[in-house]
């Protein structure tokens, strides 16, 4: 069965804790067995456009990401990946979201 | 590899600002000056420090990462700050809550192909404390920028 979740990750604008960001979504994957997520990386001010186009499973921002653009999805604070700190819980958490 | 990503003019040790936008108009007059970043940059940081904050809670020692888009800065490189007494940044991941950040890493980007290896080096960085506690014992720019090429490593 195909369990290849789609996931957005965002930062402010410069594409550059997203990539951070991402880099571990990937890696949270391979290290669990799980198939690699399709991964969007987009600004926040791009994140409504691209749920308004793809069937996304959850996403995550790198920063305080605005509620009403996330139309309700599954929303994993990522802040972690940037500061070191509580990594292993937010590792947990897209493990979990990723195997849902 | 990372030598280049510091540059000895651009390490300001035991600086001491009013507040942060001090801290980003003291140092956005250095970098203009060395013709490193546009003009539009000092606005465009000011505005995205206010709508994305970049205070980072590391730990005991607070570590600021402003940046802004790579259209205004005319070089890829890091700008070191070390604060006399820590400066009021909003934080990345809760922007309504301030916190007393001790030392700045400013990103400057003309290149965003040079982005893997530079976030590398940064998150080693900023991920350490005994890295950052170094940082802030630095009193001159030599030393500083001795100690930035033993983290590229």
């Amino acid at each position: 069965m195909d369990n290849k979740k789609t996931v957005i990750v965002c930062c402010a604008s410069s594409m550059i804790t997203s990539t951070v960001a991402a880099g571990k979504v990937r890696d949270v994957a391979s290290s669990n067995g799980l198939p690699e997520p399709r991964i969007i990386q987009c600004k926040f001010s791009e994140v409504e456009g691209e749920l308004d186009t793809n069937k996304v499973d959850f996403i995550v921002p790198t920063g305080n990401l605005d509620e009403t653009v996330t139309h309700g999805v599954k929303t994993i604070l990522a802040a972690a990946f940037v500061t070191g700190i509580g990594e292993d819980k937010v590792e947990n958490q897209i493990l979990e979201a990723l195997k849902a | 590899m990372d030598t280049e990503l510091i540059d000895k003019n651009d390490i300001f040790i035991n600086q001491e600002f009013k507040s942060n936008t001090d801290y980003f108009q003291k140092t956005y007059q250095v970098l203009l000056k060395e013709g490193k970043v546009k003009k539009k940059f000092i606005d465009n940081i000011l505005q995205r420090e206010k709508d994305y904050p970049t205070g980072l809670n590391t730990g005991e020692i607070k570590v600021a990462i402003p940046h802004t888009d790579y259209t205004y800065s005319n070089t890829t490189q890091l700008v070191v700050t070390t604060f006399k007494s820590p400066v009021e940044f909003y934080q990345m991941d809760n922007s309504s809550s301030k916190i007393s950040v001790n030392l700045a890493v400013m990103i400057l980007f003309n290149n965003p192909k040079k982005q893997p290896e530079t976030l590398k080096y940064i998150m080693k960085i900023i991920q350490n404390q005994s890295s950052l506690s170094m940082i802030m014992k630095q009193q001159s720019k030599e030393s500083m920028s001795k100690l930035f090429k033993t983290f590229g490593g």
